[in-house]
């Protein structure tokens, strides 16, 4: 698969995840695709809030979308490849259905850091949620001695999912694997 | 230097620390890309200005992203250096009543740092 081709795949992914949101008669909230940096996180919380403020005033949820969003924008900032013309081929919608806020993304990464994704999101998956508050906890300690990598992003996002967030990772090229990410926040 | 004081940007807190009368507030978002680098700085302050005996911390913090709680925790160790070697303090931690997340990451903080936090429930903005 050439670069067109990857971009012609991605877009159709990218359509058809804002697709499903309007056939259960849902809302896109927020959707972009391209470059995602620090610049969209400003812009989103922005977007977010006032979307929230106006239908949820007083919920618990705002503020679990825009921090989920937040780390899942931060998260493709650093799983994806550096090259701009790969690096672009990322998203992230944000829909309404029901009661349910869903946030899905979409990224590259490159070949030599998909084992080490692939581990550290199989802990997750195989993690309640009572664990991974215990594990965050964890590494938070440990990121104060060590300054190491503090690796508390995922585990956030899953805290904050309802249901147990959904993971893919698939190889699309010799290079490059695919790295989608699907959570779901109730308004409880 | 006996002052430190940052303004606040859409992403990143306000910082208003005052060594002459011991009160240190945070205030806002963190979700800076550059968070590492912004409380490194606040870091080298405290190690290069310590705190007086008697001090008194408060946070008030909105969103705030996991890379800024990594970092923010270093500060609350500081903190806790101060505490052990005879220093008084006061943590006071604003929370907004429909944030779970904040006041979460304020339980957590005390827990791991074994520091006393006063919880403060506050109007939302």
């Amino acid at each position: 698969m050439d670069n067109n081709q990857i971009q012609d795949s991605v877009l159709e992914k990218y359509y058809s995840t804002i697709d499903a949101i309007k056939s259960k008669n849902g809302k896109v909230i927020l959707s972009f695709i391209g470059n995602v940096n620090s610049d969209l996180i400003t812009s989103s919380t922005y977007l977010l809030e006032n979307y929230f403020n106006t239908n949820f005033p007083f919920s618990k949820l705002k503020n679990k979308i825009i921090i989920s969003c937040i780390e899942i924008i931060q998260n493709i900032m650093e799983n994806s490849p550096k090259e701009d013309e790969i690096k672009q081929n990322s998203f992230i919608v944000v829909g309404h259905v029901g009661e349910d806020i869903i946030l899905q993304s979409f990224n590259l990464c490159e070949k030599e850091n998909y084992a080490r994704l692939k581990e550290y999101i199989k802990d997750i998956e195989s993690k309640s949620k009572a664990k991974l508050e215990t594990l965050y906890k964890k590494n938070l300690k440990d990121y104060s001695m060590s300054k190491a990598k503090s690796g508390l992003g995922l585990y956030t996002v899953a805290i904050n999912s309802t249901t147990k967030p959904i993971f893919e990772i698939a190889a699309i090229t010799d290079n490059y694997y695919s790295v989608n990410i699907t959570i779901t926040i109730k308004n409880e | 230097m006996s002052k430190l004081f940052i303004e606040a940007k859409r992403n990143s807190p306000e910082i208003n620390f005052d060594n002459t009368s011991g009160i240190y507030t945070i205030k806002g978002n963190s979700f800076q890309e550059d968070s590492t680098q912004f409380y490194n700085n606040i870091l080298d302050w405290v190690e290069q200005n310590s705190f007086p005996k008697t001090t008194k911390f408060i946070f008030t913090l909105d969103y705030i992203s996991s890379r800024s709680v990594a970092n923010l925790y270093q500060l609350v160790e500081k903190i806790a250096e101060h505490k052990k070697s005879g220093g008084e303090v006061e943590i006071i931690w604003e929370y907004e009543a429909d944030e779970d997340n904040i006041l979460g990451v304020g339980e957590k903080f005390q827990t791991l740092s074994g520091l006393s936090f006063k919880f403060k429930e506050i109007a939302p903005e």
